[in-house]
């Protein structure tokens, strides 16, 4: 049996553009064909496009929560209208649909499916077989990598954060590409982030910025400077030993790997046992921000795990170039099952991702659920959140859940505080992935500020040496009160 | 812990990293530091470490510099992480909300995002796609209100006052901090609304910028500044200064703020203003001013300017004197003292005489406005007015008309203004010329087709023109019984079965079936809830497909949102026989009836 309704259909589109066009599909009746088969796990059709022939789509349901779309139209667009709009005839207007014998095309792609599901299964099931040679070649190219990393490091402290202008800020990015060719991206990407910090709106270093701006990038530079330092010992001392021994698989407790660009297979994560079995997920915040220093579009979700109250990310990045043709992410308000979801090796908030899930309405018990996870005792947090952020990898804009017993002002300046009358205060302040948040606080209803859950992001700034949030939703007991983008 | 030492080692060391690892060996001011650090250290063994990183620092070379400095950086900055500084001291007090009524901040991501780009970006399309999401109230979502911020600096410059106008004055003080904190004196057209809106929503508190503003703003804003002020007497020196400015736009900002200064100084100023050609600028600002011997003044020159009237014959001296009377008259409108009503009545007396001054604009105009003046007075003043109905035509008949629409009862109303519609001649003769025009006049009103005039004359910019009470039903029936389908479209009620047939009738009897009529006669029956208004819709649409032009469609696109939602059914049955464009059009504009809410809030 098939269980989607609009709202999965509309989950599934590339964007709303597609999503529109599916429709369109339906209600311009340009299906000659509406199908299913007799045990309702596949509907097919053929649609009339502009051509003579028509296009033949079909959306598999044989695993219902990783539904297979396939289609004859040359579209890029992954599901295509076509095989949108075979969604929204079957959720809109069933009684079209007719049984029929699944087509031998599709039914021959369907078996190989299932073979080819069958066979990852088994292999997932069996020791991955490595090519020694060619990972001692690759962890090599990555060591060295690791020493052009430092050296441009060193050179960056010597020529001192002050000096840095268009032309040595050039010269760093033009040489931080040997870093990719190094399969080393992450470090890549961290000096980017390095030398994007003096970069002006259009992600081109900025030869206007006055003393004024720069003098307030230069503890941030700093800061970043001794995280590249720390990426190049503890790198270093990653692939020795992994060069030492090839059977070394990546390092599953802390995120070294991924600070070096190790993209992570999903089967690789099961393999290394970061896998939970039927989570139930919330979204409690999401925003879509343009990450220069990785040229991408990165779309970040904030998900609670309603079992274990860890508090986990989702992100999709869309690179430039590609950006077109990757579905993006968007605002999540139902509750997400997922029956595997894989684990990134991090420290407060891991990322995560999934290959299927199936979906629920949001109730009440759910939000005292979330509201129940959340953290009261502020002082506890806060301890726990300096404990980590001294780590010169770790995360440094933490997501915490915290319950709170007011927010309000002391002198012009909002403040959030607990139980126990501990007191934390709200910021932008540094934290520019999402936009600014505290100017809405004014807009709420006075209701919301009283015993209730805050989602936040800290942030410890190294110039005034305070630890502040950025506010990024509020929990009550009917909703989510989004206040980021 | 000694973290004043260390907080002393980090200033150093980003100092060093600032300028250079290459001047870190030997640095005299690191290396006084080292003495106290080791202090420290045999308390607490974590400072001996950040002694001998230090050590390294200093004791380094050009070589080995760099590497020391990060190390020294690594070690400090994560000592540093966890002692940061958290609560607050101070009273908690409450955050001042303002309430928006029904919010929701739920809309998605993708939802959010054609809207966040019309607003953020550039190009053709984005007024439009602006303008909807505040009709359909997407701006309820609170973090619109930052990009909507932003949107007063757009390029467009009717996008930024859309905004400045519509949308941003509905979050209240909420906004006022965003708005301050960006406001620039010396920046251009954004600033300007910036300093209106902050103005508009908090005039005491704004007064500070404003009077920066005057100090050291752009001339442009400098103007908008003197808008601003006129709210204490403290201005009234320099107001009387700007007021006699050479540049225009100063002068009028000047004597506009100076309406609002009750003191002697400033009437003295606006006074002399408007005895020359400052008149016309400033004729808003005293229409709308409070200041009782303001509204005195207006009435005594308004009064003098009617006596002069008569003394001229010269048609070239005739016409800007009545032209300047025209804009007294602008000045009071919305007036509800006693001397401007008396001065109006007075004027409604001499209408002959002014009917017979010929000029243009002619005595006749000023007859028009008077009218339109007293229909929207005292009851004295409509009274007196629908009085002498009898004696008038044109367009001061119809604002009897209106006048006695919003005085008498419905059923009088019928019985006393009918008759002038009844008598209505077949043909237009010099006999009943009379008659005509008394009949055209009220077809004129029923059908509120006096905008144009209104809007000639700068009136009725301070009423409703919505508020009329209902009319009584016999004024459809006998617009039904003449068959005048003009005036049937405007006084259409739904359940009106005589309404209904003659409808269906006209309707197939159109040979035309893409003209102005047949849309008026398709947006009545949709207005009347006519039984077949759907049927008809789908035969005009059936009619446009198979015709090789589809320009009408865009006007039968703009019927298809009000039909009933039982239409949905039988349109989207209709789309896949429709031609592509005209298939993708229908599908627009059911989209909008498919979102239309059930109940139109009030």
């Amino acid at each position: 049996m098939i269980s989607i309704d609009e709202a999965a259909v509309d989950a599934a589109a590339p964007n709303t553009e597609a999503s529109k066009n599916g429709r369109a599909l339906v209600l311009k009746g340009k299906f000659l064909k509406l199908q299913f088969d007799a045990d309702e796990t596949v509907l097919f059709g053929e649609c009339q496009g502009s051509g003579k022939e028509p296009y033949r789509c079909s959306s598999d349901f044989a695993r219902p929560e990783q539904p297979t779309h396939r289609c004859s139209c040359p579209s890029r667009q992954f599901p295509c209208k076509h095989c949108l709009g075979l969604m929204y005839a079957f959720v809109l207007k069933r009684p079209l649909f007719q049984v029929a014998e699944i087509p031998a095309d599709l039914a021959e792609k369907r078996d190989k499916l299932a073979a080819r599901a069958e066979k990852k299964h088994e292999d997932a099931a069996k020791p991955k077989t490595i090519d020694k040679a060619a990972l001692a070649k690759k962890i090599k190219a990555q060591f060295d990598g690791i020493g052009l990393l430092e050296k441009l490091t060193l050179d960056l402290v010597r020529i001192g954060i002050g000096n840095m202008n268009a032309k040595s800020a050039n010269e760093i990015e033009e040489r931080a590409k040997q870093l990719g060719n190094a399969y080393l991206p992450g470090a890549q990407a961290a000096l980017h982030r390095y030398t994007q910090l003096f970069a002006g709106d259009d992600g081109h270093f900025d030869a206007k910025t006055s003393p004024q701006q720069r003098e307030s990038i230069y503890s941030e530079a700093l800061d970043q400077l001794s995280r590249l330092h720390s990426l190049v010992k503890q790198g270093r001392a990653y692939l020795q030993r992994r060069l030492d021994d090839p059977d070394l698989k990546p390092e599953v407790e802390i995120p070294i790997a991924a600070w070096l660009g190790h993209a992570w297979q999903l089967a690789e994560l099961k393999q290394a046992g970061l896998v939970e079995t039927n989570a139930e997920l919330l979204q409690l915040a999401f925003n879509a921000h343009d990450d220069m220093a990785r040229k991408e579009y990165v779309d970040t979700g904030v998900w609670l795990n309603l079992a274990s109250g860890r508090i986990a990310v989702t992100q999709n990045f869309r690179p430039y170039k590609a950006a077109k043709y990757i579905k993006s992410d968007d605002s999540f308000f139902q509750i997400a099952n997922i029956p595997e979801l894989c684990v990134y090796p991090g420290d407060v908030n891991p990322r995560i991702r999934w290959e299927g899930m199936t979906t629920r309405p949001l109730e009440a018990r759910d939000l005292n659920r979330a509201r129940s996870l959340a953290r009261s005792d502020f002082a506890a947090v806060i301890k726990e959140v300096k404990g980590n952020l001294k780590g010169p990898l770790s995360d440094k804009q933490p997501i915490y859940a915290l319950h709170f017993r007011k927010i309000g002002q002391v002198d012009g300046q909002y403040v959030v505080e607990d139980s126990k009358g501990e007191r934390l205060t709200l910021t932008d302040r540094g934290m520019t992935e999402e936009p600014a948040s505290c100017h809405l606080l004014p807009l709420l209803p006075e209701n919301i500020f009283t015993d209730q859950v805050l989602v936040a992001r800290f942030r410890h700034d190294l110039d005034t040496r305070r630890l502040q949030i950025k506010p990024l939703s509020i929990v009550t007991e009917s909703s989510v009160v989004r206040l980021t983008l | 812990m000694s973290i004043a030492v260390l907080t002393q080692v980090y200033d150093e060391m980003r100092r060093l990293a600032i300028a250079g690892s290459s001047v870190a060996g030997g640095d005299f001011r690191l290396k006084k530091l080292i003495a106290p650090l080791e202090k420290s250290g045999e308390k607490a063994p974590v400072f001996a470490k950040v002694a001998q990183a230090a050590t390294a620092v200093v004791e380094s070379n050009e070589k080995t510099a760099p590497a020391a400095l990060l190390e020294l950086t690594v070690l400090v900055n994560a000592i540093l992480y966890t002692q940061g500084e958290t609560g607050l001291a101070g009273e908690l007090k409450p955050i001042e909300t303002v309430d928006l009524g029904a919010r929701q901040t739920q809309a998605s991501a993708r939802m959010l995002k054609p809207l966040l780009e019309a607003l953020s970006t550039t190009g053709s399309g984005r007024l439009e796609i602006i303008r909807e999401a505040h009709e359909r109230g997407a701006f309820a979502d609170l973090r619109l209100v930052k990009p909507a911020l932003s949107a007063l600096d757009d390029p467009y410059p009717d996008i930024a006052q859309f905004i400045a106008e519509k949308v941003l004055p509905v979050y209240g003080a909420a906004i006022l901090a965003e708005l301050r904190k960006v406001y620039d004196s010396k920046g251009k057209a954004g600033h300007q609304h910036r300093l209106r809106l902050m103005h508009r929503l908090d005039p005491l508190g704004t007064r500070p910028l404003v009077q920066q503003t005057l100090d050291d703003g752009s001339k442009e804003l400098k103007v908008v500044a003197i808008e601003c002020l006129g709210d204490s007497a403290e201005d009234l020196a320099f107001l009387l200064q700007q007021a006699k400015s050479k540049a225009k736009d100063v002068r009028t900002a000047a004597l506009s703020a100076l309406t609002r200064l009750d003191v002697p100084d400033a009437l003295d100023a606006v006074t002399k203003a408007v005895t020359g050609a400052d008149l016309t600028a400033i004729v808003i600002a005293l229409r709308d001013t409070s200041t009782p011997a303001l509204r005195k003044l207006v009435v005594a020159e308004a009064d003098q300017q009617l006596a002069g009237l008569a003394k001229l014959s010269d048609k070239k001296e005739l016409g800007p004197a009545l032209a300047r009377m025209l804009v007294w008259l602008r000045a009071l409108e919305g007036s509800d003292d006693a001397d401007a009503e008396t001065l109006l009545l007075k004027m409604f007396a001499q209408r002959s005489a002014l009917a017979a001054m010929s000029a243009e604009p002619s005595g006749s105009d000023v007859n028009e406005s008077v009218a339109y003046l007293l229909a929207s007075g005292s009851v004295k003043s409509r009274e007196t007015l629908i009085a002498a109905r009898d004696s008038l035509s044109g367009p001061p008949l119809s604002f009897a008309f209106a006048a006695a629409r919003r005085t008498l009862p419905a059923v009088n109303f019928f019985e006393v203004f009918s008759p002038f519609l009844l008598a209505k001649p077949d043909k237009k003769s010099k006999k009943t010329a009379e008659a005509f025009g008394q009949s055209e006049a009220i077809r004129r009103a029923l059908c509120d087709q006096d905008a144009g005039f209104v809007w000639r004359w700068g009136l009725g910019q301070r009423q409703s023109r919505n508020s009329l009470p209902d009319l009584d039903p016999r004024w459809l029936d006998v617009a039904v019984e003449q068959g005048d389908e003009q005036l049937i479209v405007h006084l259409a009620r739904p359940n009106h079965v005589e309404l209904n047939r003659w409808l269906s009738q006209q309707l197939s009897a159109k040979k035309k079936t893409t003209g102005t009529e047949t849309y008026d006669l398709l947006r009545t029956m949709i207005d009347v809830e006519h039984p077949e208004a759907t049927d008809a819709v789908i035969q005009h649409l059936q009619q446009i497909a198979k015709s090789s032009h589809h320009g009408y469609s865009y006007w039968l696109m703009q019927l298809i949102p009000s039909l009933p939602k039982s239409a949905i059914l039988p349109l989207e049955g209709l789309i896949p026989s429709l031609p592509d464009k005209l298939a993708t059009a229908v599908l627009e504009v059911l989209l909008e009836l498919k979102n239309r809410p059930d109940v139109i809030p009030a």
